[in-house]
C-alpha cells in the first residue's frame, strides 16, 4: 500500500531528527586542543575562540534542524481531514508574497 | 605575531595537531555522510500548503548552511597539517641545533635560548674567532627555526581566525566537501592534478584549498595551457581544436578567478609567456572569406566562440593576479604579481610579436604586443593595470603617428623601398593565406564586430569597467601629437601637447577595424568596417554621468566635461581644416561640418543632458563662468557651438531638450518658491532655456532633421488645454534642490514634451522646420505657459503668473536670439 502524505512527512521529519543528532556528535570542537599541542601560541588562543564558535554553531545548527523536524510533525498532524485546495491557495499565497512569482 | 622563545617551541607538540586533524577529518567525514538523511529528510511531494513551502525554504537553508561549516572545517583541516609539518620541521631543526651546538662544546640555556662556550677561553685568536663564529652559527640556526615556527603559529592564526569568522560561502553539494576527504595526504601536485580533471568542483572548493594547493592548480594550469593538447595530432580539424580549447576554458573558469591560482599562473609563464600564449590564439583559424564581396563567416562557430572564450579567460587570470596592484615598486606577493612583472609585460607593448600559426618559413607575420594584449583588456577592472596599459599604449601610438605620419594598428605601414615594417600585415600583396585574420574574438565575427587591430577599443572597454580608472585615464598626462601649417604633406610638422579628451576626441586616428580580405582594400568606401570610436562614446558617459560627491571626482568630471566643450567647437576640424592642419581662418560652415563625429553626438549628448543643470547655469553665469556642481568654466560661446552640433542627432537634441525644460523648471520653481519678485528670476531661466533650445533647434534645422515645409497648419488646441499639459510637466519635475538631472524620469517629462509638440504641430522628428516662424512661435508659447504654471503651482495670483509668462516668451526668445547670433 502507498505511504499516504502525514507518514512521509513523519519519515522526512524522522530522517532530520537523525541528523540533528548525528550532527552534535561530530561537532569539531576538539579543534580546541590545539591549545594543548602549542601552549602560549597565538593558533592556541585562536583555536579556543574557534572551538567555543564552532560548539554554538554545530549545536545551534542541530537545534534547529530538530525544530524543524518538529515542525513537520505538527505540519503532518494537522494534515489528515485538511481542505487540499485551501492548502494549495495557501501555499501559492506564500510563495507570492516571498517573490517567487 | 607573538614571539616564540625556545623554551616554548620545545613545549609544543606538533604531532597532536595531526592527531586534532584526524579528529576533525571524522567529524568531516561524519557530517558529509549526513547528505543521506538530508535528502531522505527533504520534504516530500504530495505535501502542499504554506507549511510545505516554508518546510522546503527550511531544508534549503539548513542544507547550504552545513555545506558552508564543513567547508569551513576544510581550510582548518588543511591549515593544521601543513603546521604539523612546519612546526615539526622548526623543532627537529632546534632540537638538532641544540645538539650540535653541546656536541661542539657550547652548553643552550632551555629557557632563555643564551649559548655560553664553556671551554676554557683560548688566548689564540685565531681560534677565539672560530669559538666565536661558531657560536654565532648555532645562534642564527636556533633563530631561524624559532622564526620558522612563529611563521607557522602565524598561518594558522590567521585560518583559524577567519574560519570563527563564518564567512566562507561555498557553491556545490556536501558529497563535493566529501572530495576533500579523499584527497587529504596527497600531494599538493596530486591534488591539484585531481582538481584540474575535475573542473566541476572549482567553485565548491576553491576557497577551501590550502594555499600551496591553488598555487600549484596555477602552475599546472600553465603548464596545460603552454603545452598543446593536439601536438601530435599533425592537421587537428576545428572540432578537435575547439573542444581542446574548451578543456582548457572550462579549467581556467574554475579556478582563475582566485588571486593566488592566478598569481601562481602568470608567475610561471612570465610576461613573455603571456604574450606568446596571446599570439598563438588568432594563428587557431581565420574568421571569414569574402565570396562574392560579401562577408561569409566560414570558420566553425564553436572554434570561433572558444578563441574568444580563451581570450576572455587569460584576461580573467591577468585581472585575478593584478588585483592587489595599486602603484609602481610593488613586490609580488602570493595573490599578485609584481609591479617589475607589469612592467615587462608593458614592455612587450610595441613589440613586434610573431604570430605562430600563420608564419612559415617563408613569411613571418606579426603584430604589436598591445594587439594581443588587448582581448584581454575587456572584462579588466584593475585601475592601475588599465591606466599603465592605456599610459604606455597612448605612448606608443602617438610616438609612432609622428614618426611615421600614420597609426601603427589598422594599416600596413611600408618603408621607403616599400618593405612591410609594421602595422597591419595582412591585406596586402602576397598576403591572400591571412584573409579573415582576426585579433579580437571575444566581440563575436559579425560584420560590425571590431576584428581587434585597434587595441584602444579593448581598453576603452575594460576602462568603461571601472569609472574612477576612466577618469583616471582620460584626466592623465597630455600627449605628444604632431601638427602641421597648412600642407600637412608639403610643410614640416610641429609637435604639440593635448589632453587626453582633445587627442581621443578630435585628432585621433580612428580607422575602421575590420577582418580584411586581400581583394577588398581597406579603404574601400564600400566595406568601411567597424569602428571602436563607440567605445570612446560609452567611455565617456562612464566617466561623467556620476553624482559621486567626492571632491576629486567631481573636479575630474568638471575638467573632462571643460574639455569636451573646449576641444570640439576649437578644433582645426571645427574651423574648416583637414586634421592636424592648423590654419588661421575659420572656414566653419556647421552645416557641412562636424564639430563632433556623428557617431559619438547621442553619447555626447546624453552627457550634457545629464549635466543640464551645468548647461543651464552657464546660460545664467556667462562666458567662463564658475559654475554648477563640478565647478565647469565653459566658454558659452562654444557651449552653443557644440550645443547647435549635438542638436544634429535626433537623440541627443531629444535628450538636450528634455533634460532643458527640467532643468529650467526646476530652477525656476526654486527661485520662486517664497519670492515676492518673479520678473528677474523668470526672466534668467527662459533666456537660458532659449539658448539651449535655440542651439539644438539651430543644429536640427543645419542637419536638415525636418526636410518640408511648415504647413501653417492652424492649430486646434486651446489656451485651456495648452495650460493642463504645462501643469502636468510641471508636476513631473520633482521640488526642491536637485543637483542633477538624471534620466530617469525622463520617459514621463518627455512624453509629455512631445505630446505638447505634436499638439502645437511642431514635432521635432517629423515634418516641420525647427526655424520656421510657426515652430518657434510655438517653443515661445511654451515657454510662456510653462512658467505660468510653475508661478501657478507655486501659489501666485493668476495675474503675477500671466504678467510672468509674457516676460518669459519675451526672454525666451532673446535667448534664442544669442543661440542663433552665436552660431
Amino acid at each position: 500500500m502507498a505511504e499516504v502524505v502525514p507518514d512521509k512527512i513523519r519519515a522526512a521529519a524522522g530522517k532530520m531528527a537523525t541528523a540533528a543528532t548525528e550532527a552534535r556528535t561530530h561537532k569539531p570542537d576538539e579543534v580546541g586542543n590545539v591549545s594543548t599541542a602549542l601552549p602560549g601560541s597565538d593558533s592556541a588562543s585562536a583555536a579556543s575562540t574557534l572551538s567555543t564558535e564552532w560548539k554554538t554553531r554545530f549545536t545551534g545548527w542541530a537545534d534547529d534542524v530538530d525544530t524543524h523536524a518538529t515542525s513537520m510533525r505538527d505540519s503532518a498532524d494537522d494534515w489528515d481531514g485538511a481542505d487540499l485546495a485551501a492548502l494549495a491557495r495557501e501555499e501559492r499565497l506564500a510563495r507570492t508574497m516571498d517573490g517567487q512569482y | 605575531m607573538a614571539e616564540v622563545t625556545l623554551a616554548t617551541l620545545l613545549s609544543w607538540k606538533p604531532g597532536e595537531l595531526t592527531t586534532i586533524s584526524d579528529q576533525l577529518h571524522l567529524d568531516r567525514k561524519g557530517l558529509v555522510d549526513l547528505e543521506d538523511e538530508l535528502e531522505a529528510g527533504e520534504p516530500p511531494s504530495g505535501w502542499i500548503g504554506s507549511d510545505h513551502y516554508f518546510a522546503q525554504k527550511r531544508h534549503t537553508t539548513l542544507t547550504t548552511d552545513l555545506v558552508d561549516y564543513v567547508a569551513e572545517i576544510a581550510t582548518v583541516i588543511g591549515a593544521l597539517d601543513t603546521a604539523a609539518e612546519e612546526i615539526g620541521s622548526a623543532k627537529t631543526s632546534l632540537e638538532n641545533a641544540i645538539t650540535g651546538a653541546e656536541q661542539a662544546g657550547f652548553s643552550v640555556d632551555r629557557e632563555t635560548g643564551t649559548i655560553t662556550d664553556t671551554e676554557a677561553a683560548t688566548t689564540d685568536t685565531a681560534d677565539a674567532v672560530a669559538r666565536q663564529k661558531a657560536r654565532n652559527t648555532y645562534v642564527t640556526l636556533i633563530n631561524n627555526a624559532l622564526q620558522a615556527a612563529a611563521d607557522a603559529d602565524a598561518d594558522l592564526t590567521a585560518v583559524l581566525k577567519t574560519a570563527n569568522q563564518g564567512d566562507i560561502d561555498v557553491s556545490g553539494t556536501l558529497q563535493d566537501q566529501g572530495v576533500m576527504n579523499d584527497l587529504r595526504g596527497k600531494t599538493p601536485e596530486e591534488q591539484a592534478a585531481y582538481l584540474l580533471d575535475h573542473p566541476e568542483l572549482g567553485r565548491s572548493l576553491l576557497s577551501t584549498l590550502p594555499v600551496e594547493v591553488r598555487q600549484e592548480i596555477g602552475e599546472q594550469l600553465a603548464d596545460l595551457a603552454e603545452g598543446d593538447p593536439l601536438v601530435d595530432t599533425p592537421f587537428p580539424t576545428e572540432e578537435e581544436r575547439a573542444e581542446a580549447l574548451a578543456t582548457l576554458s572550462e579549467q581556467i573558469s574554475a579556478y582563475g578567478s582566485d588571486p593566488v591560482v592566478a598569481t601562481s599562473f602568470m608567475d610561471k609563464v612570465g610576461p613573455d609567456g603571456l604574450v606568446d600564449l596571446a599570439a598563438r590564439i588568432p594563428g587557431y583559424g581565420l574568421d571569414t572569406n569574402y565570396e562574392d564581396d560579401q562577408h561569409q563567416t566560414t570558420i566553425d562557430p564553436e572554434l570561433g566562440r572558444q578563441m574568444g572564450q580563451l581570450q576572455r579567460n587569460l584576461g580573467l587570470l591577468l585581472d585575478a593576479s593584478t588585483e592587489g596592484l595599486t602603484e609602481d615598486g610593488q613586490s609580488g606577493t602570493d595573490e599578485h604579481v609584481s609591479a617589475a612583472w607589469l612592467r615587462q609585460l608593458l614592455a612587450r607593448g610595441d613589440d613586434l610579436v610573431d604570430l605562430p600559426g600563420l608564419s612559415n618559413h617563408y613569411a613571418t607575420h606579426q603584430v604589436y604586443g598591445y594587439q594581443l594584449l588587448a582581448p584581454m583588456l575587456h572584462n579588466v577592472d584593475n585601475s592601475y593595470l588599465l591606466n599603465e596599459v592605456g599610459d604606455g599604449m597612448l605612448d606608443f601610438e602617438t610616438a609612432f603617428h609622428r614618426e611615421h605620419g600614420q597609426s601603427p594598428w589598422t594599416m600596413p605601414v611600408y618603408d621607403e623601398d616599400g618593405r612591410l615594417i609594421g602595422g597591419r600585415p595582412d591585406g596586402g600583396q602576397w598576403t591572400e593565406h591571412l584573409d579573415g585574420l582576426r585579433l579580437d574574438w571575444t566581440q563575436g565575427t559579425g560584420e560590425d564586430d571590431p576584428a581587434g587591430f585597434d587595441p584602444m577599443g579593448a581598453l576603452m572597454d575594460g576602462l568603461d569597467n571601472n569609472p574612477a580608472a576612466a577618469r583616471e585615464f582620460l584626466t592623465g598626462p597630455d600627449v605628444r601629437i604632431q601638427e602641421f601649417e597648412g600642407d600637412r604633406y608639403g610643410a614640416d610638422g610641429h609637435e604639440a601637447d593635448r589632453s587626453r579628451i582633445d587627442y581621443l576626441l578630435t585628432d585621433r586616428q580612428w580607422d575602421d577595424d575590420h577582418v580584411s580580405h586581400s581583394r577588398l582594400h581597406h579603404e574601400d568606401d564600400e566595406h568601411p568596417g567597424p569602428s571602436n570610436r563607440g567605445a570612446l562614446g560609452d567611455l565617456l558617459k562612464t566617466a561623467t554621468m556620476t553624482d559621486d560627491p567626492d571632491p576629486a571626482t567631481r573636479e575630474q568630471v568638471g575638467t573632462i566635461l571643460d574639455e569636451i566643450v573646449r576641444s570640439t567647437t576649437t578644433d582645426e576640424q571645427a574651423r574648416g581644416h583637414d586634421n592636424l592642419v592648423l590654419g588661421d581662418d575659420d572656414q566653419s560652415d556647421y552645416k557641412h561640418i562636424d564639430v563632433v563625429d556623428p557617431s559619438l553626438r547621442d553619447d555626447l549628448g546624453s552627457i550634457f543632458a545629464y549635466h543640464s543643470e551645468t548647461v543651464h547655469e552657464t546660460f545664467l553665469g556667462g562666458d567662463n563662468a564658475d559654475v554648477g556642481p563640478y565647478s565647469t568654466s565653459f566658454d558659452e560661446g562654444q557651449l552653443r557651438t557644440l550645443l547647435t552640433d549635438l542638436g544634429k542627432d535626433p537623440d541627443a537634441n531629444e535628450y538636450l531638450r528634455v533634460a532643458g525644460y527640467e532643468e529650467a523648471i526646476r530652477q525656476l520653481r526654486g527661485d520662486l518658491d517664497g519670492s515676492t519678485a518673479p520678473h528677474d528670476a523668470v526672466t534668467a531661466h527662459m533666456d537660458a532655456l532659449g539658448n539651449l533650445l535655440g542651439a539644438t533647434d539651430h543644429g536640427a534645422t543645419l542637419a536638415d532633421i525636418t526636410a518640408s515645409e511648415d504647413s501653417d497648419a492652424e492649430h486646434n488646441d486651446t489656451t485651456t488645454e495648452r495650460a493642463e499639459l504645462a501643469k502636468k510637466i510641471v508636476g513631473l519635475v520633482p521640488t526642491g534642490s536637485n543637483p542633477i538631472v538624471g534620466l530617469g524620469f525622463d520617459s514621463a517629462t518627455g512624453g509629455l514634451i512631445d505630446a505638447w509638440e505634436r499638439e502645437h504641430q511642431v514635432d521635432h522628428s517629423g515634418d516641420r522646420a525647427y526655424d520656421s516662424q510657426t515652430y518657434l512661435n510655438s517653443r515661445r508659447l511654451m515657454a510662456e505657459s510653462l512658467a505660468e504654471q510653475v508661478l501657478l503651482d507655486l501659489g501666485y495670483t493668476p495675474e503675477q503668473a500671466q504678467a510672468a509668462a509674457a516676460q518669459a516668451g519675451l526672454s525666451y526668445t532673446s535667448g534664442v536670439s544669442a543661440s542663433r547670433g552665436a552660431n
